[in-house]
Parts: C-alpha cells; sequence; structure tokens
C-alpha cells in the first residue's frame, strides 16, 4: 500500500531534472503513505513517475517501484494490493512468463503486457496505477472498481500531474489551485465531491472502474471496466443465493489474509458487515484472528461491549478502546491536517483514532465496508421510501432530488442551491441524469436503486474516502472483502425481497450470520461509528469555537470574498443541524491546512 | 391481470395461436458465445466512417423522401417496414422467420393505437417500400415515407432510411427508432430527461448480440452528432458484407444480422454497457440502457407473474412473440384474472360442470368481453375473440326483451354470459345433443336448455339471435342453417363459429361425436356459402348482409 504521482510532458522545453524534481517532490508529500521506501523513474524526455513504497507483500528490494518489464515496454507505479495475483502469476507462468520477485507489482506489470486493458477483468484487488507505454508514449491511469484507492490529476494540454492524493499535486509549482463553486456546490450538497470533479478547479479524479489513456498526440480517452448494477443473474437460483455469497466471502476474505507477508487484523464492530468479516475469517485462519474495536463514552452509541462478546465467541484476539473525549477533540482540533479532499463523514475522526491505535500491532487491517451497499443496509432506504409515500409523485429526478435533501442530506438541496444557483443547472445535467435511469428501471425496489445510487457515489466519495485518507495517515492498509468480483456479482443478482424482507434490512447477510453466531449476538440495530450527536451537545462550546473559526477563515477566502452571498447561507445554515455544522466546520479547517490561500 | 397476460402469452406461444396457420417459430436456437464474441470482436476491428459515393447518393435520395413528408413535432418515432418479396423468408444460424406467418398490417395498426395512447402529440415516420401496400395506415400523425428500397435487404435498407432520416428535416425531434413490433407502453417523457445524443437498449444474455438494434433513441439537439453515428453504422454495415468471417458466420447479412451486427461493432469499444457510461462514439454521446426497461421482450418461458408490466417503457415482441399479438391487444381491454385461471369452454367428453363466478360482476353495463371472462367462456379473450365482434352487432339489443338461441351449451357459460348481457328480459335458449347438460345453469329463470339435435329440429317459435356453436361440422352448419334461419325475426343476427373447422384436416380426428366421414367435406359449406352469395346479389334473398371475421361469420335477416 503505497503513495503514487508523476508528470507527463508533452512538446514544449522539457527539463527531466525539473520533471524528476517534480516526481520526486510528489512522492515526498505522501510519505505517510509509504514509510518503507521510495523511488522516480524518468525516461529523461518527458515523464517522470514516483513511488512510496509501504512493504506487504514482497518485502525485498525485488518489490521496489516504478517497475519495468523485462522488455523495457511498460512501466509501472503502482498504489493497492491484487489478492489473486498468485493465480494470476501461474496463468501467466503457463503463458511462458517468468518472474524475478514474489511481488505482486510484477505480476500486474506481466499481465498488463501480456493482456493489456482486458487484466483488469482479471484482478482481485483494490488498486490505483499509472502505467506508461514507452513505445507508444502514452500514460494510462487505473482506478479500481469500487473506489478504494484514490487518484488525482490535473491535466492542461501541455502536462499531466497525477498523484494519490490532492494537497500534494496542488502544492506543485506551476499549480495555482482555485476552490471549485461546482466542487463547493457538491460538498455542500453531499458532504463529498464525487469524482470525477474534485474542490479545486482543473484538477480531477479518476472515476472507479474506469482508465484514463493520455495518448502522445494529446488525445484522452476514457474507458471504463467496471460500473455497479442490479441484473439478474441467468444462473442463480434464489434459495442458493446466501450460500454462493457465503462461498464468494469466504474465499474473498482467505484472499486478503493468505496475501500478506506482515500481521494482518480486522475491525469488528457490532454490526452485520464486520461482524460477518469477523465470522467468517475466524473460520479461515488458522491462528486467532486480532479484532480491534473501538466506542464512544456514550452508552447508546457504544458497540464495545456487543463486540467484545462476538470477539470472545470467534477466539479472537480483541483489542477495545474507549475513544475518550480528549482524544476526539485533540484530533478534531487538527482535523484539517487530516484531510486530504474535504469530507464531511463524522465518522473520520474515529476512524482516524481506530488505525492509529491498530497500527501499532498490525500493518493490514480487514473491513466490513461496502455491505450496506451492496446487500442494502442503510436504515435510510425504508425510511426514504416511507418519505417518498408522503411527497407529490414524480419522476426519477424528483425521487433523487428528494433523496439528497431529505434523506441523505448535509445542507439540504434548498440552501445549497440557493448558495450557488447557477451551478445547480449543471449538477442536473452531469450528476443526476447520470443515476436517474437506474430509478427509471423496471422490477427493482427502492431499496435497491438507492444502493446502487449509494455505491457509485456516497461510497467511494464519503465512505472509501475517509477510510482510505484516515488509515493511510498511519500506513495502515485496509482491505475490504465484499469488493471481490464474484461478491459484486452476486450481489447486483439479489431479487428485490433478498434486499429487504418485511422491512428486515440485508436479510442475506443476516441469514449467512446466523449460521456461525447465537441469535443474542446478532445485531438488530446499526448504532454506527460517527461522532455522536451527544458529544456535539456536550462539547458545543468546543464546537461554536471552532465554527467560528472556520467562519473566519472561509470569510477571508478568496473565494468567498468573491460569494459573500454564498457564505453567508451556509454560515448561516451551518447551525441548522450537526451534518452541515461539521461539514461547514472541516471545510473552514481543511482550508486552514492549505498553508496557501485558495 | 399481468401475470394472466404473461401466462397467456406462453400459452400463446406454445399453441398454433403464435402464428398465422402453423406451429410458431421455435425459440432461437443456442448460439455458440465465444464465436459470436470473437465476431463481434472482429467486426469492430473493421468499424470505418467512409460512405461509398453509391450508398451517400442513396443515403440523399432517402433524406429528400423524408423531407417530403417532414412535419413539426414534439416527439417522433421512425418505424421501417418493407415487406419481403413474397415467399422469401429469413434463415440463419441463429434465426430463422418466416414473414408470410405474421401479420404485419395488425402489428402496424397495434402500434399506432399504443403510440396515440402512451405518446399523445407524437408524429409515426413509417418508412416503407414504393408499392403503397401500407398507405392506408396515413393520417396527421402516421406519415407514409415511400423509399426506394430494395425489399429483399430489409436490415440494409433500414440503417440506410436511419442514417438518412437523421439528415432530413423531420429529424426535429426526440425520436424512437422501433422495430414495427417494439411498442411503446408508457410515456418516453421521462426518457428525454436524459442527456444524450444517442441512446442505445442493451441486455447480458450469453448468445446474443448485446446492443439491439430494434429500439435506439436520437435527440436532435446536436444534430450532426446522431447523424455521424449512424453514418458510421451504415458505413461499417457496407464493408461488413464483403468481410469474410461475417460471411463465414452468418452469410449474406443484407437481410438480417448486419445492422445489429454493425451497431455492435460501432460501440464495442464502450463495453461493459451500463446507464453509467456516457461516452462519445463518433462524436455522438451515446447512451446505454438496459432492456429489461426500455427493450422489454419476455423470455419464452419467463415466469413473469411478478412483473410489473406498467414499468416497461417498450414491449418488444421479437421473433415469435408477435404471435401474441392478438393477446396483448387484448390486455389492452383488460382481461381478467379469474376468466383466464380456469377456462370453461366445450369439453364435450367431460360430463359438463357449471361454473359460477365466486363473486358477481360488478359493473352493470360490463363488456361482453368481461363477462365472457367472468363466466370463462371461451368466446372472449381466453381463446377465440369473438366477443368484440358480437358486441359490435348486439349492444343495441341489450336491456330489450330479445330471444337468443344458441346451439352446443357445453358447461353453460356462453348462456350465462348472454344472460347477463342481454339482460332479464331476454330469453335465452340453449340446444344440445348431450342429456347431461339439461341440469345446467337451473339458477337462471331466463335461460332454458333442452335437449335436441338442431340440425333434426322444426321450433315453431322465433328468435332474433342464433349462435351455431355446435359440432362445427360442415354439413351440420349447412343443415342447421336451413332448419332456424326461417325462424329468425326480421332483422335478426345468425352467428357461426369455428369456421376453421370445415377445413381442418384434424378436426374429424378430434370432433366428440360420430359423424359420417363426407359430413366433414368442405363443400358442404362453400356450396351453401356460394348460394347465399348469389341470392344476395340478385336481391332476392332474406339474407341483407354475410359478415366474415376470422372464424366468425356473421348474416342478417332483411
Amino acid at each position: 500500500m503505497c503513495g503514487i504521482g508523476g508528470v507527463l510532458q508533452w512538446g514544449g522545453a522539457v527539463e527531466p531534472p525539473v520533471l524528476e524534481a517534480l516526481a520526486a517532490s510528489l512522492g515526498e508529500l505522501q510519505a505517510h503513505r509509504g514509510p518503507d521506501g521510495h523511488g522516480v523513474w524518468s525516461d529523461g524526455a518527458g515523464v517522470a513517475l514516483a513511488h512510496r513504497r509501504l512493504s506487504v507483500i514482497e518485502l525485498s528490494p525485488l518489490g521496489a517501484q516504478p517497475m519495468s518489464d523485462p522488455a523495457g515496454r511498460f512501466v509501472l507505479t503502482y498504489n493497492g494490493e491484487i489478492y489473486n495475483h498468485r493465480e494470476l502469476r501461474r496463468d501467466l507462468e503457463a503463458r511462458g512468463q517468468s518472474f524475478r520477485s514474489r511481488s505482486d507489482t510484477e505480476v500486474l506489470l506481466a499481465g498488463w503486457a501480456h493482456w493489456g486493458r482486458a487484466v483488469l477483468e482479471r484482478i482481485d484487488g483494490m488498486f490505483a496505477f499509472a502505467i506508461y507505454d514507452v513505445r507508444e508514449r502514452a500514460l494510462t491511469l487505473v482506478r479500481d472498481r469500487a473506489g478504494e484507492k484514490p487518484l488525482y490529476y490535473a491535466h492542461d494540454g501541455s502536462r499531466l500531474l497525477f498523484s494519490s492524493e490532492l494537497k500534494p499535486l496542488v502544492r506543485q509549482p506551476g499549480m495555482r489551485p482555485a476552490l471549485d463553486p461546482y466542487g463547493v456546490f457538491q460538498y455542500c450538497a453531499l458532504r463529498y465531491v464525487p469524482a470525477p470533479f474534485t474542490i479545486f478547479r482543473g484538477v480531477s479524479q479518476v472515476e472507479p472502474g474506469s482508465t484514463l489513456t493520455f495518448a502522445r498526440d494529446g488525445s484522452v480517452r476514457r474507458s471504463a471496466f467496471f460500473a455497479f448494477d442490479r441484473l439478474p443473474l441467468e444462473t442463480a437460483r434464489p434459495e442458493e443465493l446466501p450460500h454462493a455469497v457465503e462461498d464468494a466471502l469466504i474465499e474473498s476474505i482467505r484472499r486478503r489474509l493468505e496475501a500478506s507477508d506482515v500481521p494482518v487484523g480486522a475491525f469488528l464492530s457490532s454490526g452485520i458487515d464486520s461482524s460477518l468479516v469477523c465470522t467468517l475469517a475466524a473460520t479461515v485462519l488458522e491462528r486467532p484472528l486480532q479484532t480491534f474495536c473501538a466506542g464512544f463514552d456514550a452508552p447508546e452509541h457504544d458497540e464495545t461491549g456487543d463486540a467484545e462478546r462476538i470477539a470472545r465467541h470467534l477466539g479472537a484476539e480483541h483489542r477495545s478502546y474507549t475513544l475518550s473525549t480528549d482524544d476526539l477533540l485533540g484530533v478534531v482540533r487538527r482535523f484539517g491536517e487530516c484531510l486530504d479532499e474535504p469530507n464531511g463523514d463524522r465518522s473520520c475522526v474515529p476512524v482516524y483514532l481506530l488505525a492509529r491505535e491498530m497500527r501499532k500491532a498490525v500493518t493490514v487491517a480487514i473491513s466490513g465496508d461496502g455491505g450496506d451497499e451492496l446487500f442494502c443496509g442503510y436504515g435510510r432506504y425504508p425510511h426514504f421510501s416511507r418519505l417518498r409515500r408522503e411527497l407529490a409523485p414524480g419522476g426519477a429526478r424528483r425521487t433523487l432530488e428528494a433523496y439528497f435533501d431529505r434523506a441523505l442530506a448535509v445542507y439540504g438541496l434548498g440552501p445549497a442551491r440557493e448558495a450557488f444557483p447557477e451551478e445547480y443547472p449543471a449538477w442536473q445535467e452531469r450528476f443526476l441524469d447520470l443515476h436517474m435511469p437506474v430509478f427509471m428501471r423496471a422490477g427493482l425496489s427502492d431499496a435497491q436503486r438507492l444502493s446502487v445510487l449509494d455505491f457509485n457515489t456516497y461510497l467511494p466519495g464519503a465512505v472509501l474516502a475517509k477510510v482510505d485518507r484516515m488509515s493511510m495517515r498511519h500506513a495502515l492498509e485496509v482491505r475490504t472483502p465484499f469488493f471481490s468480483p464474484q461478491v459484486l456479482a452476486l450481489a447486483a443478482s439479489l431479487a428485490p425481497t433478498q434486499c429487504e424482507q418485511d422491512g428486515m434490512l440485508k436479510p442475506v447477510l443476516k441469514s449467512i450470520l446466523s449460521w456461525h453466531l447465537p441469535p443474542e449476538l446478532i445485531s438488530a440495530g446499526k448504532k454506527g461509528f460517527g461522532m455522536p450527536p451527544q458529544f456535539f451537545e456536550a462539547n458545543a462550546a468546543l464546537f461554536r469555537d471552532l465554527y467560528a473559526g472556520a467562519r473566519e477563515v472561509l470569510a477571508a477566502t478568496r473565494f468567498f470574498t468573491e460569494r459573500e452571498h454564498a457564505f453567508e447561507i451556509l454560515a448561516r445554515e451551518a447551525g441548522r443541524n450537526t451534518n452541515s455544522l461539521w461539514a461547514f466546520t472541516a471545510l473552514g479547517l481543511w482550508s486552514e491546512s492549505l498553508g496557501f490561500p485558495v | 391481470m399481468l401475470s394472466s397476460l404473461f401466462r397467456a402469452l406462453r400459452s400463446a406461444r406454445a399453441s398454433s395461436a403464435a402464428v398465422k396457420d402453423g406451429p410458431p417459430a421455435p425459440p432461437e436456437p443456442p448460439v455458440d458465445g465465444a464465436g459470436l464474441e470473437t465476431l463481434l470482436a472482429h467486426a469492430a476491428t473493421r468499424a470505418t466512417d467512409a460512405l461509398a459515393p453509391a450508398l451517400e447518393a442513396r443515403v440523399a435520395e432517402f433524406a429528400a423522401a423524408f423531407d417530403a413528408s417532414a412535419v413539426p413535432a414534439k416527439e417522433a418515432l421512425l418505424v421501417y417496414h418493407v415487406d419481403l418479396p413474397a415467399g422469401e423468408t429469413i434463415g440463419y444460424r441463429d434465426i430463422r422467420i418466416d414473414p408470410g406467418k405474421i401479420d404485419f398490417a395488425g402489428i402496424l395498426r397495434h402500434f399506432v393505437e399504443r403510440m396515440r395512447r402512451f405518446c399523445p402529440g407524437a408524429v409515426l415516420y413509417f418508412a416503407t417500400g414504393a408499392d403503397g401496400r401500407y398507405d392506408a395506415l396515413g393520417h396527421d400523425d402516421v406519415r407514409i415515407v415511400r423509399l426506394p428500397a430494395d425489399a429483399r435487404w430489409p436490415m440494409f435498407e433500414r440503417a440506410l432510411a436511419s442514417a438518412a432520416f437523421m439528415r432530413s428535416r423531420a429529424f426535429c425531434a426526440p425520436t424512437a427508432l422501433l422495430d414495427s413490433d417494439a411498442f411503446p407502453n408508457r410515456s418516453l417523457a421521462e426518457l428525454w430527461e436524459l442527456a444524450f445524443d444517442v441512446a442505445l437498449t442493451y441486455r447480458t444474455q450469453p448468445g446474443l448480440m448485446p446492443v439491439n438494434e430494434g429500439v435506439m433513441f436520437a435527440r436532435p439537439e446536436r444534430p450532426g452528432a446522431a447523424r455521424r453515428f449512424f453514418e458510421r453504422v451504415l458505413a461499417t454495415y457496407n464493408r461488413l458484407l464483403e468481410d469474410e468471417a461475417v460471411r463465414a458466420y452468418y452469410g449474406d447479412v443484407r437481410r438480417w444480422r448486419g445492422g445489429q451486427l454493425a451497431l455492435n461493432a460501432v460501440v464495442h469499444g464502450q463495453r461493459p454497457y451500463s446507464p453509467y457510461r456516457r461516452d462519445e462514439v463518433a462524436g455522438a454521446r451515446v447512451r446505454y440502457l438496459p432492456c429489461d426497461t426500455f427493450n422489454y421482450s419476455f423470455e419464452y418461458d419467463e415466469d413473469v407473474r411478478n412483473v410489473d408490466f406498467s414499468e416497461r417503457t417498450i414491449v418488444h415482441l421479437k421473433g415469435a412473440r408477435k404471435g401474441a399479438l392478438t393477446i396483448l391487444r387484448a390486455a389492452m381491454n383488460a382481461p381478467t384474472e379469474a376468466a383466464l385461471r380456469d377456462r370453461r369452454f366445450s369439453l364435450d367428453r367431460e360430463t359438463p360442470t357449471d361454473y359460477e363466478p365466486p363473486a358477481p360482476l360488478a359493473n352493470p353495463r360490463a363488456s361482453l368481453t368481461a363477462i365472457a371472462d367472468h363466466y370463462k367462456t371461451d368466446k372472449g379473450n381466453i381463446k377465440n375473440h369473438y366477443t368484440e365482434h358480437y358486441a359490435r352487432y348486439l349492444e343495441p339489443l341489450r336491456g330489450q326483451p330479445v330471444r337468443l338461441l344458441e346451439i352446443g351449451v357445453a358447461s353453460g357459460a356462453s348462456l350465462k354470459m348472454w344472460s347477463r348481457y342481454l339482460g332479464p328480459q331476454a330469453s335465452i335458449v340453449g340446444v344440445d345433443v348431450r342429456p347431461e347438460c339439461a341440469a345446467l345453469c337451473a339458477g337462471y329463470p331466463s335461460i332454458s336448455i333442452r335437449i335436441l339435435d338442431a340440425t333434426q329440429w322444426q321450433p315453431d317459435e322465433w328468435f332474433d339471435v342464433v349462435v351455431d356453436d355446435g359440432s362445427h361440422v360442415s354439413a351440420d352448419i349447412v343443415r342447421a342453417f336451413a332448419r332456424l334461419w326461417p325462424r329468425l325475426r326480421s332483422g335478426g343476427y345468425y352467428f357461426i363459429e369455428d369456421l376453421g373447422c370445415t377445413h381442418s384436416p384434424t378436426y374429424p380426428q378430434v370432433v366428440a361425436f360420430k359423424k359420417p366421414p363426407e359430413d366433414f367435406a368442405r363443400e358442404h359449406f362453400i356450396g351453401w356459402l356460394d348460394e347465399v352469395l348469389r341470392s344476395l346479389d340478385g336481391r332476392a334473398s332474406d339474407v341483407e348482409l354475410v359478415h366474415f371475421y376470422p372464424q366468425l361469420a356473421v348474416l342478417r335477416k332483411r
């Protein structure tokens, strides 16, 4: 698990040392992602690639990057893990390839050289990488199916810069970072900025499940290799599906536990997803599983007791932390530095703290992220279905707007739109339009439609961005069994009643869990890991101060100086609910942490 | 209602109702998926934008025909259909169609009905050949565009017509390009809210080309974009005609398969298709929409009882599903679930049993079809679809003190239907040769059942309506008519059902009654008909009119 960066220059006066220095700087600024090594490769004529390494597989220098293939045609800088690298290696060896190391990087490189883009369909893994084709002088950026690993880029026609993280990118010479009104609008509407956009003008993200190729003639070609959608699987019999999901999850967990030369642990709350992942992991592992849980000093939001009982049942080596107010406040105060791009998710701070503790014992941890989107676990789905019956009937667009306004609200669309009236039509055309077809689809339940929407937006934008950035601050690598291609395909084929049955959410995962755990250990309700409203109330004075500070910082930005109207609305509405207060505060803290005016 | 519709559609395929006069075409045989995949990948490498000069001239010629028909509209539908030359069929490794067995005129009429219902204000451009065969469909909202098209090569000529349409003045509104049997099933308004230049429909079943050419959508805001796209499809199609791999796999694809192959070749690089893709092809923004909603074609063996039919934007009767048209059309007029569950009709080998619907029919003015389905006779949606024709003549008699005679009682279901339809003032008389029929319809005071042979009967009473649903044996029809026509009042109607039995080669074996073989001869019926028609011409007879419908004849007495 690592950080990557690089630069590609077309025409003009290319000074290789400058490009190399630039690439090195991109790597250096991401040292927290990869403390174990670093490297820069340059062709001396317009391309420089950088890599920061966290060694997880093949700890020796044979796994160092950027890496070239034996023929010297491709150079790879890669952040991620390929869990089925051993199978792929066997396939490639059968086709006459030979390998120098045990590293998955070398397998990816050889696979790309052999199959081209089609290798992506064979990979079970999380990844963001850049691969340079020396012969064609073309650079391809690639991001995994669910968007677990980040990849930002800025392309002005003559120069391309890319990086795992956003802040290092905009700090490079020649970048004139300015906040993008469309990005800020989306942040206020959603609490994150969905790909391909970012909070900065002129900076983009590679979209999950897609590739971007920059050719030497200056053309850019985007191509997708994956999109999650609910589609019936011809061969699946409904009653066999839970068993098929269990098999696929076990296989996925086995691969994620085995593909590591360093200690592996697991997140364990009392929720269904992490309970299930830990339960199945305990059956796979021949030694006790190391599990970790953190809770709040507030009984109704604390899951540590339930998690401990599950861990005891599984025979796990369990560690439990209670996040004290001081711990939380300590991070909250300097939260801006923890953030790469603004993220208003209230569970960022707790995840940051838990990851810090876990890194003391393990380098890699498996988690239950994605279960809610794939198997329809969010309480807001049935809640929204009820709400929708009360709203005036409307088509796909109205439904989507109601969801973002009422069920997954930050500011609510009203204030966000009022603050940025010119951005709204663009949002309708670029964002809502993309998600309308699934709300026009026949034969899907509301929960299924919303979960497809969430998988493609909220999951990469808020959840996985949080998991990656908060864990990588401590160089802890998080692996998610729910995203193996087999689990994704099975989840896509669920019937409506397998997503929600008589008001019960995630019936498939619950029935699998019931085969392994006694009923009293299976969670009835979700508590969540976000900082609870009580925490905000109990520390109201501090949050008022933080809000005041954010207000001051943001008011002074060039962006809001030019948009006083928008600023007044956002500042005023921030007091309406915890979500908007925290989103506003986080934006202010983040802006302050940049160290340059925006 | 919907589940019963689909069950009926399935049975339509299973029975000979699927196509006129014969068994249904078999489902498309399984195709070697790997071979098709290889072909598609190969075809993709042949994609081109270069239109040969001769082809370019034909596109211009077609476009001029569209120009001449263009009218302003808020929404347009484009359908291309030219009949294959008589006797010719479509035959490829993965599809076989005999167009001679398909009722295209009926399909087109149904298409127009559906368009008017779901797309009010839309204009249909019906692109067809120069022979004027379908001119009668023309209307303010149905523009007949006669093209100098080669009838032998429908798919190639359609690709040409699509490209020509995009450069004509007719392309001034959002347009759905549809097969004639791909019917609008709900408003397209929401679809037109999506941003695209071209939208295509895709499916994921193995062995089929993923993108289907039978349902496509184009928006005119950037007309050059859709035009470039469809010209690329046409140019690619033209190039694939001479391609050796294509010829080896399919043969000559000018007739069929080539359009879809070219379309898939052009968008091959966009796989996997998904609504989340919005990439450009030939400078057009292309969206991909799943067939399950936007181009819905039920599976032959699909258990669709849980399908909500109302959510399907387009319902597409691909292949042998076309035969299900009559049922689909009837479904628009609400067939009842109960009626279809266990139908009651002529079960002559079994002891007839009374059937009473669990609840009375609520609507006092229910249609004859609804009443037929309620009592489970086979005269309505369940099987024969006679009731819409009956109602055309008998509707004025409802509530009148008329007397109706029906030959052939069976379970008595149709007698109950007549009684409920005509009202309590009407007298309904049923006659049948089987003594066990006498006990039926006991609770219906206006129904009387007599056990006798109508071909030997000399009634002394008068009737306003006679329905011959008796043995259907050619000679019996004539004998009964000779005895009963004289007892029909002036202005009365004489109906004869199931005329197909007079020429069915298998009917003599399946009929339950023992009859001399010569009685089945078609000549009895034809001789009688000839007499009736001759007398009609001479104005000497008391026959005022003779109307024929499929399987049904109506005569009115002067």
